[in-house]
């Protein structure tokens, strides 16, 4: 008897899984369903038990599973097989990245009783000590703003209220970035087990985690994963017998990227129009109904639970100071290995790009990398060699966002893209604030003219200055980043623009 | 642990029927929404009940959702309209969402969406002559590595060619 660990990833899904369960259904083979290891051109990825440890193979194919079954029937070899693979953590993908987030994903099956150890363990010590903990690992969030995470959970924790909230912002609503994703198809419980610390460490009692709309497979382990906590009550009134009760729910999205910026977040999860809401006062102080609320990207959350297994001091050791830790970069775009990279902060981007992503896909030239998702700049080539820490991304104009990266090769026209990027602010701008609304339309319309303009010279003159007032004058990120990418087009690649 | 099934081996993305559900009461439709009333932002899981049994919230169905959250009709159209996934007219029972994030269009999407829309003869988003599909654009898919990714009738798909897609409308 055979037990194949096949990948439950919506990779897996979009790349013909559902043909892989049909060859298996005719076999003796037992499955497993697991989250994806991140090798993205790999999937469907199969990983089967064999007497030196798990082997994998991919991609899976119909042919590919009678392939084997023929094979492991037979008794004979299947090492030569064209999509063997081997250990997956000896692959050179996987095998230089430092997995803390990640720890489980793609090995652990979906299915696994959840322990929340590390849960257990904080409950018996003092919030305050948890805190004082995080501040020294250095954490900072990671949906964007890289904002110390310490100083959001002191102030939610010390503000004066009858109920507080935590809020998982999983509105992964970037290009180029799916590491949320990952991580609730692949490893839900890191997630809920990370809301249900933050909820000890700053007494808040109720979770939200507001999920878009676009990732069901996202929403349909994640509440399997919270109802299995309940049964084993891992969830609900005095967990591990304490005193601390925390309940959980998912919050679906309708569809708007803006509701990815946390007001705009909080006004849709209490059942209004995403609209943003000026800051301050700040979420940490008044947010969901008014109450101390703290807002965390998925991944943020999702770390807690490593960063407590390992220690304060010895997370805040990872990276460079005072980006600390580990960071789930995902490669994406024209790349020939895409996937997600878990590293710690510090690494080149010609790193990932060049050494794990193998160059582009098409086999056409490099020509640039946006980082950071539709609101991230496009870098050249000359820039590749800056280290991906915040500080340094700040100081040549990019951000690392998400940690998204997207490729893409000489056939790009960076004018198109700067053009997309207003066009995309226009469609997905809340409307509240002027500069981000109408800034958006008059953007697009100008780079959209600059082929046929006269004066190309004062155009692009007039989009640096609607750019500032965007970036000056904008309620929110939306507005006030949309210059980022359309700004580093035109520094970098004057020539598509004239 | 478990076996997988064999499925019956149907078209690759089930193509759906044209909608012929017995529309509903007054009441029955509180029925379906009482439910989301003592939810945190009800009015958004009311609209998405609404959504997947009509396939889109008629004006008759705003007047209840404004009834039912103590809201003016007004501000119940001015939640649904802030959001692309609510339709407030009858939508095509089949759909085709085309990703046109960055990380696709880095590989092609926008010459697919070229192809798509000189086989429609119109640009989209639109509906297909036959009325039985509605084509529109989504913002990523989460597939980025793989692009360009389409979803036809909710199934993903990786690495999507005109030919492919095209096929299925």
């Amino acid at each position: 008897m055979t037990t194949a660990y096949i990948s439950n990833d919506s990779f897996a899904h979009a790349l013909g899984r559902s043909a892989v369960m049909e060859a298996l259904a005719t076999q003796d083979i037992d499955c497993v369903d697991v989250g994806s290891y991140g090798l993205a051109w790999l999937e469907p990825l199969i990983e089967i038990d064999s007497p030196s440890g798990r082997v994998a193979f991919g991609p899976v194919s119909a042919d590919v599973v009678s392939d084997l079954a023929a094979l492991i029937n037979a008794g004979a070899n299947y090492d030569h097989h064209s999509s063997f693979l081997g250990d997956i953590h000896e692959h050179p993908f996987i095998k230089k990245q430092q997995r803390l987030v990640f720890r489980n994903v793609g090995y652990a099956a979906l299915t696994d009783t959840p322990t929340y150890t590390t849960l257990k363990t904080v409950l018996e010590r003092d919030p305050h000590d948890l805190i004082n903990e995080l501040e020294v690992s250095g954490l900072r969030g990671r949906g964007g703003a890289g904002f110390p995470a310490h100083i959001k959970w002191r102030t939610v924790a010390d503000t004066p209220a009858d109920q507080r909230y935590i809020v998982c912002n999983a509105d992964e609503g970037d290009s180029g970035t799916f590491s949320d994703r990952m991580l609730m198809e692949g490893d839900p419980d890191a997630l809920i087990e990370g809301m249900a610390i933050a909820g000890y460490a700053c007494g808040a009692s109720h979770g939200y985690i507001y999920l878009r709309s676009e990732y069901p497979y996202a929403l349909h382990e994640l509440k399997r994963s919270i109802s299995r906590a309940y049964d084993h009550k891992l969830l609900g009134n005095n967990i591990f017998d304490s005193e601390f009760s925390f309940d959980l729910q998912v919050f679906v999205g309708a569809g708007a990227y803006i509701c990815g910026e946390e007001t705009s977040l909080l006004e849709s999860l209490e059942g209004k129009r995403g609209q943003i809401r000026a800051k301050p006062p700040l979420p940490a102080i008044a947010g969901l109904f008014n109450k101390p609320t703290l807002v965390h990207n998925v991944i943020t959350l999702a770390s807690v639970p490593s960063l407590f297994d390992l220690g304060g001091e010895q997370y805040g050791e990872l990276g460079v100071a005072p980006s600390c830790g580990t960071i789930p970069f995902q490669i994406a775009g024209n790349v020939k290995y895409g996937g997600l990279i878990e590293l710690e902060f510090g690494h080149t981007v010609r790193e990932l790009v060049e050494d794990y992503g193998g160059g582009t896909r098409s086999g056409r030239p490099f020509r640039s990398v946006q980082i950071g998702g539709p609101l991230g700049a496009y870098l050249s080539e000359a820039e590749l060699d800056t280290p991906l820490t915040y500080e340094a991304m700040q100081t040549i104009g990019a951000g690392i966002g998400h940690g998204g990266l997207v490729v893409f090769d000489d056939t790009v026209d960076l004018r198109e893209q700067a053009e997309y990027a207003f066009e995309f602010c226009e469609i997905e701008s809340c409307g509240k604030c002027t500069p981000c609304r109408i800034g958006s339309v008059r953007g697009k319309e100008l780079v959209q003219g600059l082929p046929q303009t006269s004066n190309v010279e004062a155009d692009i003159q007039l989009i640096h200055e609607l750019c500032d007032v965007m970036e000056n004058a904008s309620l929110c990120q939306m507005g006030g980043m949309t210059p980022i990418p359309v700004r580093s087009a035109l520094e970098r690649f004057p020539e598509d623009f004239r | 642990m478990y076996r997988a099934k064999r499925t019956r081996n149907i078209r690759q993305y089930n193509r759906r029927i044209p909608n012929t559900l017995p529309s509903m009461s007054e009441a029955e439709v509180r029925e379906l929404l009482q439910p989301c009333t003592n939810l945190v932002g009800g009015i958004i899981h009311a609209c998405r009940r609404l959504m997947s049994q009509f396939g889109y919230i008629s004006a008759d169905h705003r007047i209840i959702l404004a009834d039912i959250f103590n809201l003016s009709v007004a501000e119940v159209s001015g939640i649904i309209s802030f959001y692309h996934d609510f339709k407030t007219t009858p939508q095509p029972p089949n759909t085709l969402r085309i990703c046109t994030a960055e990380a696709c269009q880095a590989n092609r999407s926008r010459d697919l969406v070229k192809a798509i829309e000189a086989h429609l003869g119109s640009t989209i988003p639109c509906q297909t002559v036959d009325g039985m599909t509605a084509v529109s654009f989504v913002y990523c898919l989460g597939l980025c590595p793989n692009g360009p990714a389409v979803e036809i009738n909710g199934q993903l798909v990786s690495n999507a060619s005109a030919d492919q897609v095209i096929a299925n409308l």
